[in-house]
């Protein structure tokens, strides 16, 4: 046994206790950041973020509604369906004898009501040509990105959107419909200067947001909406919303009023500090409702998503709460965000607890440990097949035999 | 091995997933569409090989997967698999059979196949015309009685016997006459042939 369990076992009390502690102090707070949701008043609180903008030491969504408000879902209609898309891939392996990468898409397709059936498949592609393993920008120095970790991860989500679009091409177009992708509409792993300009446009422009203006333009002609799920969301915007409600000062200027003040301590603390958006709302929010909107703020999606604007709420599923995340156009039209509503929190019901539709577009996507060994004896096979050398890192073989 | 014509009435209903000389197991095309234990089964596209059904299970595709209770808000049982039409496709209907013959040269061997059926061979199920034709003969009862190892039972036997009896004019005779083959080759295990007897209730 190579983890000393005994000696973890130790580190986990001292985890525990430390929490407990904690626990009181933080009822103390959420107690505060419900009051606070309740008094805050849309118009002033825009008001002091805009005059905030520049000084605020907290991404602060644009509050399109009270963080307080609170909805029912609409009623289901008699026939529709949900379809969802899922992905996982083989990361480009060095110890590989070929310079490779693989990615599966999970597809799911469901249909309530009469007629009801179901549709579940998977894609896999391999990715083996040198076009397919970078990315390319002949106008950018440097203009060349291998793909591989974050950036693949990224390619995975841009493969998702696509499979999505072709699979809501293919359920019926009298039906209302919502297309559900996992996780976040935010390419959050491209957000940063860790990679070049010309990765984020292609990934993103030439990329997802096609794929976004692809969705649009066919929710003009039928009831289409889509929307991404985010279980247990780790996510603190609203909260931090709230930080603007405790603030002491007319705007906030967070380095100079406050920066000498140590985090748990400042004035904003109060209704605040090491708070969740999910802590606050499974305080407010019965089983089903969901929270008002609100309007992600990132520099990544102002610049890159060509008008796509990130929405978002809370929702109550029943077993927990989800945080889902629309574009704007899914947003702004009540019909669509009733639909999204009502159909996330009846997938939630039949999961039961998530999304039945992700977790089977999951399931279809999902690449085992033992199918990851199959690829790469596949890849060898037919390597040896055509009697191309085979070679393997020591490393790689030595972790496979574990000789003693 | 060269089968016969199928008939347009004999019901293709699945495909061949697991294939012995001796046994064979068949998935359904659709969710608990599977013949009764007893009945008499063709496959290959040719009608080559010769079984009957000893065991079927409803279960999960994916062994790591388990079932959950999803009805407790539910008015009937349909209504469960109306609201989940993912079930469809996420359980099936697999089955057992025992090699009891196949076809050469277009007559009838009642014995254990000399090759398994392909896997993938189309399944069918034989209709009364089929079901007299295999058992014009009672040269099938010895394979059918040591078949233990692939799952026929007893009762499995029993089954298959009042089922083909049902195919010919008279279907006692043919109880009777699988009988008195029993009594021959269970002569010396009497309990197991009363056993039997009884189940028939010759």
């Amino acid at each position: 046994m190579s983890l000393d369990l005994a000696r973890t076992a130790v580190q986990i009390d001292g985890v525990v206790g430390e929490l407990r502690e904690r626990e009181g102090d933080r009822r103390r707070r959420l107690e505060r950041a419900v009051e606070a949701a309740g008094s805050l008043v849309v118009g002033d609180q825009e008001d002091k973020r805009r005059r905030s903008e520049a000084t605020l030491a907290w991404p602060v969504p644009r509050l399109l509604d009270s963080p307080a408000a609170r909805y029912g879902p609409p009623g289901l209609p008699e026939r529709f369906s949900v379809a969802a898309t899922d992905g996982s891939h083989i990361d480009v392996d060095r110890h590989m004898p070929v310079r490779c990468f693989l990615i599966n898409i999970g597809t799911s397709a469901l249909t309530y009501g009469p007629g009801a059936e179901a549709r579940l498949f998977s894609r896999p592609r391999l990715y083996a040509s040198e076009r397919d393993l970078v990315l390319e920008d002949n106008a950018a120095a440097p203009g060349r990105q291998n793909i591989e970790g974050a950036v693949l991860g990224a390619k995975r989500t841009v493969e998702e959107i696509r499979a999505l679009v072709e699979a809501l091409k293919e359920l019926p177009s009298d039906l209302p419909v919502v297309g559900l992708m996992d996780g976040s509409l935010i390419m959050l792993s491209m957000a940063g200067q860790g990679y070049p300009d010309f990765v984020r446009r292609k990934l993103l422009e030439e990329g997802f947001v096609r794929a976004l203006d692809e969705l649009r333009e066919m929710a003009r002609s039928r009831t289409l909406a889509v929307a991404s799920y985010i279980s247990l969301p780790g996510s603190f915007e609203v909260v931090n919303a709230l930080r603007l409600v405790a603030c002491p000062y007319e705007s906030a200027e967070c380095g100079a009023q406050c920066g000498s003040i140590p985090l748990g301590s400042k004035p904003c603390d109060e209704a605040a500090h090491r708070l969740l958006d999910r802590d606050l709302f499974a305080s407010t929010l019965q089983p089903g409702e969901r929270s008002g909107l609100f309007a992600a703020s990132s520099r990544l999606v102002a610049s890159y998503y060509g008008g796509h604007e990130v929405h978002f709420f809370y929702v109550n599923s029943g077993d927990e709460i989800g945080r889902v995340e629309v574009p704007s156009w899914v947003a702004g039209d009540e019909a669509l965000l009733g639909l999204t509503h009502s159909l996330v929190v009846d997938q939630c019901r039949r999961g039961p607890g998530y999304p039945v539709a992700l977790m089977e577009a999951h399931e279809q996507a999902v690449v085992t440990g033992s199918e990851r060994r199959s690829f790469t004896q596949l890849v060898d096979e037919a390597l040896d097949s055509e009697r191309l050398p085979v070679y393997t890192s020591e490393k790689s073989r030595s972790k496979r035999l574990r000789w003693i | 091995m060269e089968g016969r014509v199928l008939l347009q009435s004999e019901k293709r209903f699945g495909e061949v997933v697991d294939a012995s000389t001796t046994g064979f197991s068949v998935q359904c095309y659709r969710l608990y569409d599977a013949p009764p234990v007893g009945s008499l089964v063709l496959c290959g596209e040719e009608g080559a090989v010769y079984g009957v059904v000893c065991q079927i299970e409803n279960r999960s595709m994916d062994p790591a997967r388990h079932p959950i209770p999803r009805g407790a808000d539910e008015a009937s049982e349909e209504a469960v698999y109306l609201s989940n039409p993912q079930l469809e496709r996420l359980l099936c209907t697999e089955l057992r059979c025992a090699v009891v013959g196949y076809r050469e040269d277009g007559e009838i061997r009642r014995e254990s196949s000399p090759l398994p059926p392909r896997i993938h061979s189309f399944v069918y199920l034989c209709d009364a015309p089929g079901l007299r034709e295999f058992s014009g003969a009672l040269d099938f009862l010895p394979t059918l009685i040591e078949a233990r190892g692939v799952g026929v039972r007893d009762d499995v036997i029993a089954a298959f016997l009042r089922r083909a009896s049902l195919a010919h004019e008279e279907p006692r005779q043919l109880l009777v006459d699988a009988g008195r083959e029993l009594a021959t080759l269970l002569g010396s295990d009497l309990p197991r042939l009363s056993g039997l007897l009884r189940r028939l209730a010759v």
